[in-house]
């Protein structure tokens, strides 16, 4: 009996052996294939631009905004041009005359005016975006120009309404009744892209919009290849399966693959200039958390050098503040809190939580026990929030770290069931004002976790007077007064800044990144073979 | 022949008994054993490879391969103990009683059996993690869910066995209480089947936490666990594919060495008892 078991072990490994032989060179590989295969975890599902159950890459493919945002500023996109009244209440688009929907329907101010209608009939879904509110009427003026009256002026008028959702134009013959809120009929949008097919958690195609006014994309066609598993996006990658891997954070590609895939030097690996904050909240209204001096001590004893350096391989970068000094607005001298468990453990002390004899600091009885979670999907949080457990252990504090699905994680952040919990700013073009407009929404966690400080009221009500405010100089001497605060509160423990990541095949060019982390610039790659 | 010398007789039993008591002894002397601490994070150190300092390299967060996989040990092994020994307990007694009292307690347990019998393990066991949330404890609540109806079964079927034997009924004549006889007749009769079973299911909890783990919903991080480790290893597939071996390794050894040790045994017990001990088991 023995030899058998010996025979078909050698079998075994000699099968594996010859798998391993295999080689790499496949399909996907040829010089200039007809499709470009993107692998993404999750499905593109309802697009429904108005809505925000889709993906957002793929909403911006096929839907366009009146004016969109660029790192030069705002440009003109479905509007020629704009004029702002004096008093910022009035704003007049100018719209293009040569663009059609994708069904044929031609674009002009009844469009936009329907579009705008279905929009603020959802007032409520949308109330995370304040432009929503200060909407008061709208009208067409002639075919081509439409105007919006604003309650009061409203800084980022111009973009919010470039933001990808929801404010994003689908053809008036896809509205129900006129709305969006229940459902669309169909997709037609003014973008480069058509959604030809779509078979649900599989793939969806997308080919070039014959209507498209622009500079059609060369590439005809995109392939969006669902695959929930990280590894094996990663070997499908390796293997030639699919074209491109694109996306922030641990969402698409996990670090280790990264670094892994650009040591290899197989395919081409980029990173996008530093995107958005990854901070940790700390929780003002929980035990421990809620004692101020006990949230500035933790920002003494996070070692984010070593997290950015040691876990995401520098491809991320420290962050001291809560906004990089890059974003508008946020250049504002703060004291910065860099890794010092000594002082740490002295503001501790300080704030009457003396170490006992295991080492964990107590007060009153009552321990330094604390709850980190973090999004179940997400491997990189694990592995930051596994080192920073470590870390807090160094000055005695015990912090438990749980993963969670994603929809259990969001309930908690509205429950405010938390001590630490992961914040991310949304990026460009919505940090700050999207941003900070959001920490005055209960169902967000920024909000649950700055509910307990005394300035709560403060902070709102300044928050809503910046986005109202007309004069440049006087709106940042707000911003920098809020972010001041902010940081004097401790609320939020900066980590660092996060960058998009893209991973595609040599022979793909034109891969670059969008001002926002969540659009991928499809129409602007194409297949070349030689360098 | 004994039950001992039959199972002496067999090298590789002896081996995977060898192999199993030497697995227990290092984990119960992990600090002492261990060069690192299993928890201690040095980034700067991370996949580190074998080497005379770190004898299976270092993790994703630089830890101690080596020390991590004793540590885990400590916890897989406990558990899978932990957890039969409860499952045990559990499927036992009633099983035992059910047998001889016999009548209504007999039908009721036997279709209870039948109910829980009827969902794959599996499926019983993420339902019940589903619902009670993460942990190692849950998953042994889990575990034991799912896991007491065949002892319970079984035990119930051997006691109807000897229930009717000369001695038992003898006994009964002689006035002894159920007690005595559970304890003097019935229980030594099942004991080697017991051990069988007990064998091969301290392998399949080991895999069942394992799965849980590697899943996130076993042993919460950073505490080791194998499964756990094979899990973090999974993620960094590319970058280091060695990191996989050690939990993996060890996950299969200890595994292969229960079961191989509980069919031993098996074939041991039923040289001994002939067709009676066979009928139980098939």
């Amino acid at each position: 009996m023995t030899r058998h078991v010996f025979a078909t072990l050698t079998l075994f490994f000699t099968l594996i052996a010859l798998a391993a032989c295999r080689n790499d060179a496949t399909s996907a590989d040829a010089a200039s294939p007809q499709e470009l295969r993107y692998a993404a975890t999750k499905d593109i599902r309802d697009i429904n631009p108005h809505l925000y159950t889709g993906e957002m890459a793929a909403q911006a493919m096929l839907f366009e905004p009146l004016v969109s945002n660029t790192p030069e500023g705002i440009r003109p996109c479905l509007a020629e041009s704009w004029d702002i009244s004096d008093d910022g209440r009035i704003y007049t688009f100018h719209l293009r005359r040569d663009v059609r929907f994708s069904d044929g329907e031609a674009f002009n101010a009844a469009a936009v005016k329907q579009n705008m209608d279905a929009i603020l009939a959802n007032r409520q879904r949308h109330a995370w975006m304040d432009l929503i509110r200060k909407i008061e009427r709208d009208e067409i003026v002639d075919e081509f120009t439409y105007r919006l009256y604003l309650r009061t002026p409203y800084y980022p008028t111009l973009i919010e309404l470039g933001a990808l959702r929801p404010f994003r134009f689908i053809s008036p013959r896809c509205l129900v009744n006129g709305q969006s809120k229940d459902g669309v009929r169909g997709y037609a949008g003014t973008g480069p892209w058509l959604l030809t097919e779509h078979k649900e958690r599989q793939y969806a195609l997308f080919t070039v919009n014959p209507l498209y006014r622009g500079e059609k994309p060369r590439i005809p066609a995109v392939r969006w290849i669902v695959m929930p598993d990280h590894q094996s996006i990663a070997l499908a990658l390796q293997k030639g399966d699919i074209h491109l891997v694109f996306g922030s954070d641990g969402d698409m590609l996990q670090q280790e693959t990264f670094e892994a895939l650009r040591r290899a030097g197989k395919h081409i690996t980029l990173l996008s200039p530093p995107i958005a904050s990854r901070a940790l909240l700390l929780n003002s209204r929980q035990p421990f958390t809620k004692e101020r001096g006990v949230r500035q001590a933790l920002q003494y004893a996070v070692n984010r050098r070593a997290i950015v350096e040691g876990i995401l391989d520098a491809t991320e970068s420290p962050a001291l503040t809560l906004m990089a000094s890059t974003v508008p607005y946020c250049n504002v001298p703060l004291e910065t809190r860099d890794y010092d468990p000594a002082r740490a453990a002295a503001l501790l002390d300080a704030a009457g939580w003396p170490a006992g004899p295991d080492g964990l600091r107590r007060k009153d009885g009552r321990a330094a026990r604390i709850r980190l979670y973090y999004n179940a999907d997400n491997a990189q949080e694990r592995s930051i929030s596994e080192y920073i457990q470590a870390d807090f252990k160094k000055i005695g504090v015990d912090l438990r770290i749980i993963g969670e699905e994603t929809q259990a994680f969001r309930d908690r952040q509205r429950s405010g069931d938390f001590e630490v919990q992961y914040a991310r700013s949304w990026g460009a073009p919505y940090d700050p004002q999207s941003y900070l407009s959001s920490w005055r929404i209960p169902a967000h966690g920024d909000y649950q976790a700055q509910a307990g400080l005394d300035c709560k009221p403060w902070l709102d009500q300044t928050v809503t007077a910046i986005m109202a405010e007309t004069d440049e100089a006087r709106r940042r001497a707000m911003y920098a007064e809020v972010l001041s605060r902010m940081h004097e509160e401790a609320v939020y423990l900066p980590l660092s800044y996060s960058r998009t990541r893209a991973v595609h095949v040599k022979h793909l060019h034109g891969v670059s990144f969008d001002m926002s982390q969540y659009v991928i610039p499809f129409e602007k790659m194409f297949f070349a073979t030689g360098d | 022949m004994t039950l001992r010398q039959a199972l002496l007789r067999d090298r590789l039993a002896v081996c995977s008994l060898l192999f199993l008591l030497l697995v227990l002894l290092a984990a119960l002397l992990a600090p002492w054993l261990a060069p690192h601490d299993p928890l201690a994070p040095d980034v700067q150190n991370k996949f580190a490879a074998w080497s005379a300092d770190h004898w299976l390299g270092t993790d994703h967060l630089g830890r101690d391969v080596f020390s991590r996989l004793l540590y885990g040990a400590r916890r897989t092994l406990g558990f899978a103990l932990l957890t039969t020994a409860l499952t045990l307990l559990a499927g036992i007694l009633p099983g035992l009683l059910a047998g001889v009292l016999r009548g209504r307690t007999e039908a009721l347990l036997l279709r209870l059996c039948d109910i829980l019998l009827s969902f794959p393990a599996e499926v019983l066991i993420l339902a019940v993690t589903g619902m009670l949330g993460a942990g190692p404890e849950k998953a042994a609540l889990a575990c034991l869910i799912a896991k007491w109806p065949w002892y319970a079964r079984m035990m119930c079927g051997i006691a109807r066995q000897y229930a009717d034997t000369n001695a038992v009924r003898f006994a009964r004549v002689m006035g002894h209480g159920l007690p005595h006889i559970l304890r003097r007749h019935i229980l030594p009769q099942v004991a080697g089947e017991t051990l069988v079973l007990a064998t091969l299911h301290t392998g399949s909890f080991i895999l069942t936490l394992s799965a849980l783990s590697f899943l996130g919903l076993g042993v919460q991080p950073p505490a080791p666990e194998w499964g756990a480790m094979l899990g973090e290893a999974k993620n960094a597939l590319l970058r280091d594919p060695w990191l996989m071996l050690p939990p993996g390794a060890a996950i299969l050894l200890v595994v292969a060495a229960c079961n191989y040790l509980g069919d031993c045994l098996h074939d041991a017990l039923e040289g001994r008892c002939g067709d009676e001990g066979k009928a139980v088991f098939s």
